[in-house]
């Protein structure tokens, strides 16, 4: 069914979109280079709690929260800027889990659980995380063998999540389970008795992920986010953004792959001349350019979608995660090449992103996924 | 492809193309139409597709941001894109000036005389004179500056002696752009003086060339001491190279200002191979219930959807603050690439029916696909090959040094 709903020609994107862009460059470029990335990625938490304050300061945590609740409520496409920045620098930041549960609590929680959560998380004082994939469902978030079982006034939560973006260094965790209803979405403390977080071990060491496992965890009807068996219906809504948010800060990461190995072949010499007057090396660098332009606005059009033709979203944002996917892996991996002996090192940069391309391409849908769907929509209607 | 990116100006403007487009579509004429105007090969096209252009002018569709001085309409940046979409969307017939109105046209606009402007531009709109361009040569093609047919200056007039070719539509033409050497002691780009050259001149020959699908449209064009006047010549002696580089972009998408508004957004590819796929077998079910086929059509219309995107995108100065004329200078060769994988997409679809040529009674949807896979060669090798745009990109958007 088509909206009515127009797609504004200039993206929503204003002097408030450029001047945000211009703060994040500086704050990031100041205090996220790549030595520092390094040296956090080395730790137990993979974080700096300073760098995370100063996220806070800088109203990054409550962007897309309501200003009812302390939040700067900010569209998607200033959303979209902000992880295009952070994708740049690779910010190892919990910030993803925490946007996620943001989202959801924004979309479907009561006012008593907004008005709980969502002032600390504004703050920078609670970090959240949505766990919602489990071995057998995979990226499709309706498959929920976890479950919901009453028992007089109690609700009691038992299965495990995996994947769970943020989930180790997250105070509360959003999580669906099913009952006679369908799916619903729960909130709890992570340190809630029965609730076990175990760490991951991740392709890309800048990211954080757990498995959460959930053994008779006692919540109540007040902890329901939204209604009986509505989670399906509340993603569906929220899992737009998600997609949009993570294809901008893989088509950052991109660019930033495309700049390194361009200034590359501008200074490395072989046979007397810089690698980029030859073609074997400059056409791929265009295809590159190319692909990034084309995800790039791919992405701005999905965000703008989310803000004013919600008609046209999930296809669009479908859209831009897919294309982002392969822009990013054909980045890492050019980049790779491209650089040589030294593209293969530790040493080299290029290393940090090829495997946060291989973590991002992996996480809430690959393109194969997305392309699914998009051809059901596409030929089916 | 989509109405809801209107704005009120536009909004009219869409309506009545759609309806227009709607209620004249041309009836079959019963003689086969080229696909676009590169193959228009006999004069009964010609002159069935002139018709039809003068139509479309008749109805205020066409060059509708040129100013109304000329024969426009005086409208805003965009709009022209809207008809083009209607267009698309209709699948009516291409316009057959296209050089006159996407190449020459926005040449002239923007650096003719007055008098140039009053004298080609209405016409060009009207398609009462068509256009050609003179540009390659047998030894000149990637390497376009080292062309050697030459214009003398003798008294108020030129004389035009050299070869060029794959020259679209020569054997129509009123009038060529023509790129001629009017300084051999000068360096290569300097010496070249930019035409507005009078085909029906003396001495000028046009022999035709079949192309790959056995189609013509292209031609070779002698010239042999064709005197025209002074008045021909385009701004300056010498400025050949400069106006030469300004057509390309016009012609490859890349500058604002053409009259058909066609450029990284066509559209309508997509919903072309789902008709298909829905008419079309693989094993005994539709193509389009075929899982990879279903893959492969998911991500055509992810890149149709990327290049409309683009195309709006490049308006939002914000948005392309980091590399304002990336967007411009890939449009070319990402807009072809896309049809050509399309073509072979479409093709893919029908299974073994592809085996059919273009026009067998048995084919599906006529043949289309296998003949669009062939034409789109000629787009990605013509106005400038995909290399040589890939080199142009390379250097003069990402900075990396000239390929020798």
């Amino acid at each position: 069914m088509q909206s009515n709903a127009r797609i504004p020609d200039d993206f929503g994107y204003g002097e408030e979109q450029a001047l945000l862009r211009r703060e994040a460059k500086k704050l990031l470029e100041s205090s996220c280079k790549t030595e520092d990335v390094r040296r956090w990625m080395e730790t137990p938490a993979g974080f700096d709690e300073g760098l995370w304050a100063r996220a806070a300061e800088a109203g990054w945590l409550g962007l897309v929260v309501p200003a009812a609740h302390g939040g700067s409520e900010m569209s998607m496409t200033s959303l979209a800027v902000l992880m295009e920045e952070m994708g740049r620098v690779l910010l190892p930041l919990p910030f993803f889990g925490t946007l996620f549960a943001t989202l959801v609590l924004r979309e479907a929680a009561s006012e008593a659980e907004r008005a709980r959560w969502l002032p600390g998380i504004a703050e920078g004082k609670v970090r959240a995380a949505v766990g919602l994939e489990e071995r057998r469902g995979g990226w499709n978030f309706a498959h929920v063998e976890a479950t919901a079982r009453r028992e007089g006034e109690r609700i009691l939560l038992s299965g495990e999540k995996e994947l769970v973006v943020d989930a180790p260094s997250a105070a509360l965790l959003l999580v669906t389970a099913t009952e006679p209803e369908g799916p619903s979405l729960f909130a709890l403390p992570a340190a809630s008795p029965g609730v076990t977080v175990s760490p991951d071990k991740l392709v890309d060491a800048t990211r954080r992920s757990g498995a959460v496992r959930l053994a008779d965890v006692v919540v109540s009807d007040a902890d329901r986010i939204g209604e009986k068996g509505a989670a399906a219906s509340i993603l569906g809504r929220v899992m737009p953004r998600i997609w949009t948010a993570l294809a901008a800060e893989m088509v950052g990461g991109a660019d930033r792959l495309l700049g390194m190995t361009t200034e590359y072949a501008k200074i490395r010499q072989q046979f007397g001349r810089p690698i980029g007057a030859f073609q074997a090396v400059k056409f791929p660098l265009v295809d590159l350019l190319a692909r990034i332009e084309l995800s790039r606005s791919l992405v701005y059009r999905a965000a703008a979608a989310i803000d004013h033709a919600p008609a046209q979203a999930e296809k669009l944002a479908r859209m831009a995660k897919a294309h982002a996917s392969d822009t990013y892996a054909f980045a890492a991996a050019k980049s790779v090449q491209l650089h040589g002996g030294i593209g293969f090192t530790w040493e080299c940069d290029v290393q940090l992103y090829f495997k946060r391309a291989q973590w991002s391409r992996a996480a809430f849908g690959d393109a194969a996924h997305h392309r699914k769907r998009i051809a059901e929509m596409v030929i089916d209607g | 492809m989509d109405p809801t990116r209107d704005t009120a100006e536009t909004r009219d403007l869409r309506e009545r193309a759609r309806a227009f487009f709607h209620d004249n579509r041309p009836s079959d004429p019963g003689f086969k139409l080229p696909q676009t105007f590169l193959e228009v090969e006999s004069e009964e096209q010609f002159l069935w597709l002139r018709a039809w252009q003068k139509q479309v002018y008749g109805a205020g569709l066409l060059g509708v941001e040129w100013p109304v001085a000329y024969g426009g309409k005086g409208m805003p940046s965009g709009s022209q894109r809207v008809v083009a979409e209607e267009m698309a969307r209709a699948g009516v017939p291409f316009l057959v000036n296209r050089i006159g109105l996407d190449w020459a046209g926005p040449t002239i606009l923007a650096v003719g005389t007055e008098e140039q402007k009053q004298r080609y531009l209405r016409n060009i709109l009207s398609c009462d004179e068509v256009w050609c361009q003179g540009f390659s040569e047998p030894g000149a093609g990637s390497d376009l500056a080292s062309l050697r047919t030459s214009a003398v200056r003798s008294g108020d007039h030129y004389v035009v002696n050299g070869h060029k070719v794959w020259t679209t539509q020569a054997l129509w033409a009123d009038f060529m752009i023509l790129l001629a050497r009017t300084d051999p002691s000068a360096p290569k780009h300097a010496g070249i003086s930019y035409f507005l050259f009078p085909m029906k001149s003396k001495g000028v020959s046009v022999r035709p060339l079949v192309k790959m699908t056995g189609e013509g449209g292209f031609n070779q064009v002698l010239f042999e001491d064709v005197e025209v006047p002074a008045s021909c010549l385009l701004a300056g002696e010498g400025d050949g190279w400069r106006l030469a580089v300004m057509t390309l972009a016009f012609e490859r998408g890349a500058s604002e200002g053409s009259a058909t508004g066609g450029s990284l957004a066509a559209g309508g590819e997509v919903a072309r191979l789902v008709a298909l796929a829905k008419k079309v077998s693989r094993d005994g079910r539709p193509a389009s219930e075929d899982a990879v086929m279903r893959d492969r059509i998911a991500e055509l219309a992810i890149e149709e959807e990327a290049l409309l995107a683009s195309a709006l995108r490049a308006r939002v100065p914000g948005l392309v603050e980091e590399r304002p004329l990336a967007l411009p200078f890939l449009g070319k060769l990402v807009a072809t690439e896309f049809g050509q994988k399309a073509a072979a997409v479409g093709q893919e679809l029908e299974g073994p029916l592809a085996q059919y040529a273009f026009g067998a009674e048995r084919a599906a949807d006529g043949g289309h696909f296998q003949r669009a896979y062939m034409n789109s060669f000629g787009f990605t090798i013509g106005g400038g090959t995909s290399e040589i745009q890939r080199n142009l990109v390379g250097e003069r958007i990402l900075g990396l040094p000239k390929s020798t």
